[in-house]
């Protein structure tokens, strides 16, 4: 008895690790029509940005002066703006940028409000107190003054924009972690934690980590749209991507803005593809909270959709054969 | 009694938790969840603690435990003084000493499975690994009636019962000799917990355990302990062996507990005398003067009020804090 | 009902006399609120119904009348009090007000004579100082004292009936005496009579006359209490009595335990007996049908198969005498 028992715990310790992944992307696809929704749109994004070379009909910057601000046509088909250039090429070849400020903007952001939370939340107290009063400063000044100040003095470009809308988000952001961690923090497993023995890391990491992890994923979309925005607004204040490199935001409001009533398409479509796109993070982030979570998981979990249609299938089955 | 015989013993204790108010969070008032009690626990037996809610019994089980940094006393481990032990001295002791919890809902990390739950102490400890690891899983989970397939699965999927044994399991996984059992049983159904009470007695009857364990429910208490503490607000008001708890009970707020749980067969409840305590025990921000017992207790003379009973020794490892015995 | 129902109470019943305290007993979600809950038809519906059934108060079917004259019961007729009082009492109002608008709504009374007849309900409750309490918030009152306050509000208007669910499970063993011994005294003072659901098979015994024993939803045994607790008929009473330490028992007295899981409702076999997987005493006809309830004296009725007190007298689980 105790050789097989000690088998079968060496399988399932092995299948754990390896098939999570596989396994909650296959619940994802589905118990969570709408999340897979915004995953298939996020996929898209990154193989647009990624392959943008070779989607696009056009260069980004390649003008065609014949055509100025044209409408939709056979050969651009979301028409051209105000120096010639094909609007759905600038489109393809903003995702990337886009896809880069989104993605990485906003794991810097994430990752310094867990810094912060973790530490502020957990050991509470006189660290949490003095963390705490600089995050509130942090809040009462005006975000616009902030972005500015820096990027004047680092001037504009890509990676100047991640360097500021990262920690700016993170710092702000970390309040909600930190009411998460507060209130994971509380919870008796931790305290079981303790008395086994577990140092403050192991607690951190492997406790309390875990279960704030759902509201950094949100979180983490969340800002993913605010960052693009955030973007969006600095290069219409001219501190943005220097052009010609296409971004959505530098699209919508540098020279979109400009010929809005002459040719609306020009901010229209980056506008769509901006929505589109925060739209399908949320959907991914709301699918992606509710199947992480092991509560919501089938199993014996009196609420489990799957327990549900195998206790169906079981009874049908139990009818079928006439019941033990 | 040699002196080697006993694992824990309790030398006024005291745990006070302040109460901080204002911008520069100063400190207003004490909550005096423990105020000075002794007591020990030999080799092998099962200390009973019992009180009503706010009377510190839960406290103390922490601090023996040494989770909390007393305010005052020694508590000392096999002859060590674990408030004094620090570093990696103090994670030896810890190894040693364990917890189950009231709430198998609460005390169990929804994330984890129930495998890296029961493995979790002996990781940190770094007891076992890798195919040592894994089989001292499977034995743990056999050990508390659980099936060692059952490792991977989450703790929702489980029942109250069966949560309870996995806590049983992680306080076992380390090979502990001490173990404080914090209402293990109070939040399970009651033919669930005639199953837990007797898991727990057969683990100390195989594994030579050592139980604190710390209840409201005297008949619980009594049938699982060899001695019975009874605690009130802060204080030890009698401690007896289990065997005397309810034939000679001699402190009055002793009495008036046992009064109080109706025992199961109307024909001999019936023939009980009952004892109606009045009122509501007293915050112990504020316990009053003398014996905290003095303002519900039907004995009380002048002297109950000007000054607090010791623990006196009246025989047959009887002690009882009572002037008036 | 696209995912399957689940029958919290299956075809239960019972009855009570006028000035009779009557103890629904069993395990959590064994079906004891619900039941008490449909005798006040609080189930929420949607997704709770009674599907059938009559629930005659007075000689008046409850399921049938309209929800208006219900109203008037509840609360006036039939009086309820909850297990958690803390979370019953409206935290922004003082006491006088939460017991003055009872009473002025069910009695009619006026503000002034609604306040004195508040007073006297707290004091009949026995709360000291009960003219200093008057005005003070549910939150500056201890866990006993609010249920004193929740049954001076069911008592206000004076009712035929009191339910109260787990009355004492959140507050002290001492306290809870108190509060156990003021039910019963104004039973016998008023003539109300009592449904206690509980699982403690203390607090039936000294306090209850009869007993109704739930599992699963459905009825295993009932009858008087001095009966249930001398000749126990159902194996699971008698499981249940035997699992539960004694403080009068000699501690050698091992407990019996009875083995397995509590039921999953959604998955019980609806044409068996619902405490047939743990049972140990099952014999083959247990597989074949489901017990109807059998008399096995004055009001004592069960539903089992199997005669089981020989055996379980052997084992030294019941005591056997008559």
């Amino acid at each position: 008895m105790a050789a097989e028992a000690t088998n079968k715990t060496v399988i399932s310790v092995e299948t754990k690790g390896r098939s999570l992944l596989l396994e909650m992307l296959v619940r994802l696809v589905k118990e969570k029509p709408l999340g897979t929704v915004g995953g298939v749109i996020i996929l898209i994004l990154f193989l647009t940005g990624i392959f943008a070379n070779w989607i696009a009909p056009y260069g980004y910057n390649e003008m065609t002066s014949a055509a100025r601000l044209s409408p939709p046509s056979q050969h651009f088909l979301l028409g051209t703006d105000h120096l010639g250039r094909d609007i759905l090429s600038r489109i393809i070849y903003g995702a990337r940028i886009s896809v880069i400020i989104g993605v990485v903007g906003s794991t810097i952001a994430v990752i310094v409000s867990l810094a912060i939370a973790l530490t502020s939340g957990y050991f509470g107290g006189k660290v949490d107190a003095a963390i705490q009063r600089f995050v509130d400063a942090w809040m009462c000044m005006p975000s616009l003054f902030i972005l500015l100040t820096v990027m004047s003095i680092l001037g504009p470009g890509l990676i100047q924009i991640l360097i500021v809308v990262g920690p700016f988000f993170g710092i702000t952001q970390s309040r909600i972690i930190r009411s998460a961690v507060i209130g994971v923090k509380e919870n008796m497993y931790v305290d079981a934690a303790r008395a086994v023995g577990a140092p403050a890391s192991r607690i951190i990491f492997r406790h309390i980590f875990p279960n704030v992890f759902s509201t950094v994923i949100v979180l983490f979309t969340v800002n993913m749209g605010a960052v693009i925005l955030t973007e969006s607004t600095l290069s219409f204040l001219g501190f943005g991507i220097p052009p010609p490199t296409p971004a959505w935001g530098s699209m919508i409001s540098e020279s979109g803005a400009r010929f809005l009533l002459l040719a609306p398409g020009m901010a229209f479509w980056p506008g769509m593809a901006l929505s589109i796109v925060v739209y399908g993070v949320n959907m991914l982030g709301d699918g992606l909270r509710d199947v992480l979570d092991p509560r919501l998981r089938g199993g014996l979990g009196r609420f489990g959709g799957v327990e549900k249609k195998r206790a169906k299938r079981r009874e049908k089955a139990e009818k079928a054969q006439g019941s033990v | 009694m040699a002196s080697d015989d006993i694992l824990i013993r309790v030398e006024d204790l005291v745990m006070h938790f302040p109460i901080l108010a204002g911008v520069l969070r100063r400190k207003v008032a004490d909550v005096k969840a423990v105020d000075g009690i002794s007591f020990y626990v030999k080799r092998g037996e099962t200390l009973g603690l019992v009180g009503e809610s706010g009377c510190g019994k839960t406290t103390t089980g922490r601090c023996v435990l040494g989770l909390y940094d007393i305010t005052g006393g020694k508590v000392f481990f096999e002859g060590t003084d674990i408030t004094k032990v620090t570093g990696k001295g103090r994670r030896a002791l810890r190894r040693n000493m364990q917890l189950v919890f009231q709430d198998p809902y609460a005390s169990l990390d929804p994330r984890m499975t129930a495998g890296d739950i029961i493995g979790e102490p002996m990781l940190v400890h770094q007891v076992a690994a890798g195919n040592a690891y894994r089989e001292q899983l499977a034995e743990l989970f056999t050990m508390v009636g659980l099936e060692p397939r059952m490792s991977i699965r989450y703790p929702h999927e489980f029942s109250g019962g069966q949560r309870q044994r996995i806590g049983i399991a992680r306080a076992l996984a380390v090979r502990p000799k001490f173990i404080v059992c914090d209402e293990p049983v109070s939040a399970l159904d009651v033919s669930i917990q005639a199953q837990v009470i007797m898991l727990l007695m057969k683990l100390r009857q195989e594994l030579g355990l050592t139980y604190l364990f710390v209840a409201h429910d005297l008949s619980v208490v009594r049938f699982i302990s060899d001695r019975v503490a009874v605690m009130y607000l802060g204080k030890m008001a009698e401690i007896t062996r289990s065997d005397e708890l309810y034939d000679n009970p001699l402190h009055p707020y002793t009495q008036a507990l046992l009064s109080a749980v109706p025992i199961p067969d109307p024909v001999v409840d019936r023939q009980r005398k009952r004892i109606l305590l009045y009122g509501d025990v007293p915050s112990p921000v504020n316990p009053p003067s003398g014996c905290h017992f003095n303002p519900r207790c039907r004995m009380a003379i002048d002297i109950c009020k000007e000054q607090e009973p010791e623990l006196r020794d009246v025989g047959g490892e009887h002690w009882v804090a009572c002037h008036r015995v | 009902m696209a995912e399957g129902e689940l029958r919290a109470v299956d075809g239960l019943s019972y009855y009570l006399r006028k000035g009779e305290s009557l103890a629904i007993v069993g395990e959590s979600a064994c079906g004891k609120s619900v039941s008490a809950m449909s005798v006040m038809r609080l189930i929420p519906y949607p997704p709770g119904i009674i599907v059938g059934g009559e629930i005659i108060f007075k000689g008046q079917n409850l399921l049938k009348i309209s929800e208006e004259e219900m109203r008037h019961i509840r609360g006036g007729q039939i009086a309820m009090i909850f297990q958690e009082p803390s979370t019953s009492l409206n935290p922004v109002l003082t006491i006088s007000r939460q017991l003055g608008e009872s009473l002025e709504l069910h009695r009619g009374l006026d503000k002034s004579a609604a306040t004195a007849e508040a007073l006297n309900l707290l004091k009949l409750v026995g709360i000291p100082d009960a003219e200093k309490r008057l005005n003070d918030y549910p939150h500056q009152f201890s866990g006993g004292m609010q249920q004193r306050v929740m049954i001076a509000m069911a008592l206000s208007c004076n009712p035929a009936l009191l339910i109260a669910d787990e009355p004492t499970t959140s507050i002290d063993v001492t306290v809870q005496a108190q509060l156990l011994e003021l039910i019963d005294k104004l039973r016998s003072q008023f003539g109300t009579a009592i449904i206690i659901i509980t699982h403690n098979l203390g607090i039936v015994a000294r306090y209850v006359d009869r007993v109704v024993v739930m599992y699963a939803g459905q009825l295993m045994e009932t009858g008087p209490t001095d009966v249930i607790y001398a000749e126990p008929r159902h194996p699971y009473t008698i499981g249940l009595l035997a699992s539960v330490p004694r403080l009068d028992l000699p501690r050698s007295r091992k407990l019996s335990v009875i083995e397995g899981l509590p039921p999953n409702l959604i998955r019980l076999a609806k044409d068996r007996c619902a405490f047939l997987p743990r049972c140990k005493y099952a014999i083959g006809r247990c597989n074949e049908e489901k017990p109807v309830l059998e008399k096995a004296g004055e009001e004592h009725y069960f539903a089992c198969f199997v005669d089981v007190r020989k055996q379980s007298e052997s084992e030294g689980l019941t005591s056997g005498k008559r």
